[in-house]
């Protein structure tokens, strides 16, 4: 008989708690996260200032040194800098990053010699972003040129017309000199 | 003729606004479990995800009605339709105010128990007529849960009928007054086990939560609708979300006063014209009140508790509901007899045990502020994320 009570009791008793807890549940703030659409700020926003999403060049700072290309070792970059009447040094023919490939290793970042901005916005030529939606219907979706192909066309154009201007008033200063090879040849 | 069409409009009516709130309660009960469990629920279709509910019923209407072969195809086609019936006819007698109720039956709390066994052949008849184990197995645990669980309910609605000497809806409300002291579940201690007795046993006869065996998704697939799909199986469903309603109605009527709202009624409810339409209104919205109380607590339960195995199900029910109903129902007929209503005992049993009510509640209230503190989180009480 005192089993049986205590049994009611029991039931009763651990039925009240349990309800009482789900209860605060009910009266505290879900902790789901809307992404993507319902956010007070979007996600790239309150990633830390490392996180490493998608690669990204800036075309402008890049000396087309190819050092990033070197240091790849699965071979994500694909790129030629040659001389140009552009500017100075080497010029960017093209650039593409195939981000299907790409491990996030960081070689190629710390491997790279242009660097801008100071302690709170530095960054070097090549680095990644905070933005890592990049999904694509097809594996060329993540091949990212950041040479548009027209410019690119154009600016191999360019640059095979110096190099022939090179070579031939190299010929034309001394015949005996070698034409120098220019570019990432 | 024109009495048969009245009829069969209001039938359609009532059909709809069940269907309508049994589709509702879908979504709300789904908010209430993400709640509970931290997450938001759905919140996409239209405001808040309320039209939710109407995207699954056309998705549902859309899919192919797929009868197996070797099933029994007559039954198996008619089953869900008399769970639903079997839901959808308990409503007929339940009043929702003084003039809204479809019929107001003499034997009205008999009628409701014996539709409520509709709802087993349906669920048998759909179980065997799948040809399928876990269908099978589902119905016959649903049958022996069901039926067993008719008993205790029976004992404790007999409370009810003992106290109010009538069968009658309407009188019952009307034999329990606006006020929760006059309510019949704080009348003595004897009708508060009845309370206790008759909605556990409601929860098992619509095979929720703790009691949900027959539907068991970890054991039997899903019981007894394994089979169906389509159109029929979103019937099983609408009667398992009618049954909510259903019950909760049930026990706010039977325990909880029913519509019955402000003021003391000394008039006979059947002369027509005698109570004023504005009550009717707000006895309706009072009522529906309740009724959704009851549905919250009833879904709470099933998002807090666990689900019985078969024999401690059947434990409780033969070894504890029914033996303590049964104390009840002896203990009501002495306590009628020995103690008069309007006595000075009657009405010290009857404050006091208003007050246990809300003292219990009391506690509960600081039960769940003190989860809260344990757990350092801030409250947020708004239902929208």
């Amino acid at each position: 008989m005192t089993t049986y009570l205590k049994n009611i009791w029991e039931a009763s008793a651990t039925v009240f708690e349990g309800m009482a807890i789900t209860f605060s549940y009910l009266l505290q703030r879900p902790i789901t996260v809307q992404y993507p659409d319902r956010l007070k700020e979007p996600v790239p926003k309150t990633l830390p200032k490392n996180y490493r999403g998608r690669l990204m060049v800036d075309t402008e700072l890049c000396t087309a040194c190819a050092l990033c290309q070197k240091a790849c070792p699965i071979d994500v970059i694909e790129m030629k800098g040659a001389r140009t009447e552009r500017k100075k040094g080497l010029t960017l023919i093209y650039f593409n990053i195939y981000h299907g490939k790409c491990m996030y290793c960081n070689l190629c970042v710390e491997a790279c010699p242009a660097e801008e901005g100071d302690e709170e916005a530095h960054h070097t030529a090549i680095y990644f972003k905070k933005d890592f939606e990049g999904s694509g219907y097809e594996l060329k979706d993540l091949v990212e040129q950041f040479i548009p192909r027209e410019e690119a066309i154009q600016r191999l154009k360019e640059a095979e017309e110096t190099a022939a201007k090179r070579a031939a008033k190299a010929a034309a200063e001394s015949a005996p000199a070698e034409p120098k090879k220019e570019g990432n040849a | 003729m024109t009495q048969f069409i009245y009829m069969f409009i209001f039938a359609v009516i009532y059909l709809l606004s069940i269907a309508v709130a049994a589709g509702f309660l879908t979504v709300v009960e789904r908010r209430i479990a993400g709640r509970m469990q931290s997450r938001i629920g759905p919140n996409r279709v239209g405001p808040q995800g309320i039209v939710q509910w109407i995207a699954d019923a056309v998705k549902a209407l859309q899919k192919e009605d797929i009868i197996p072969t070797d099933a029994h195809s007559f039954l198996f086609k008619i089953a869900p339709y008399l769970v639903f019936m079997g839901v959808f006819l308990t409503l007929v007698p339940i009043p929702f105010g003084a003039y809204t109720l479809m019929e107001n039956l003499d034997t009205g709390i008999f009628y409701v128990l014996a539709m409520a066994s509709f709802v087993v052949i349906g669920v048998m008849m759909g179980g065997w007529a799948s040809n399928n184990k876990w269908s099978l197995l589902g119905g016959m645990r649903s049958a022996a849960q069901m039926i067993s669980y008719e008993v205790p309910a029976a004992l404790a609605v007999f409370v009810v009928v003992v106290m109010a000497g009538t069968l009658n809806f309407q009188k019952i409300v009307f034999s329990q007054g606006a006020s929760p002291v006059d309510w019949y579940v704080f009348r003595n201690p004897f009708a508060f086990i009845a309370f206790n007795i008759f909605f556990i046993a409601a929860l098992a006869e619509g095979n929720r939560v703790p009691f949900d065996i027959p539907e068991a998704e970890s054991e039997l697939v899903s019981g007894y609708n394994t089979e169906y799909s389509g159109m029929r199986f979103l019937f099983f469903f609408l009667a398992e979300w009618g049954n909510l309603v259903v019950i909760g109605a049930l026990v706010s009527t039977l325990f909880f006063g029913g519509w019955n709202f402000w003021f003391e009624y000394t008039l006979e409810f059947s002369v027509p014209g005698r109570y004023p339409i504005r009550f009717e209104v707000l006895g309706f919205l009072w009522f529906l009140f309740k009724v959704s109380i009851f549905v919250f607590i009833i879904i709470w339960i099933r998002w807090t508790l666990p689900r019985l195995r078969i024999d401690q199900l059947m434990d409780i029910c033969w070894k504890y509901m029914v033996p303590i109903g049964l104390f009840a129902s002896i203990g009501i007929l002495l306590w009628m007899y020995f103690v008069p209503e309007k006595s000075l005992a009657d009405t010290i049993m009857r404050y006091s045990m208003t007050s246990f009510g809300g003292l219990t509640i009391l506690y509960f209230f600081y039960r769940v502020f003190q989860n809260l503190r344990v757990t350092k989180a801030k409250i947020y009480a708004n239902p929208f994320v």
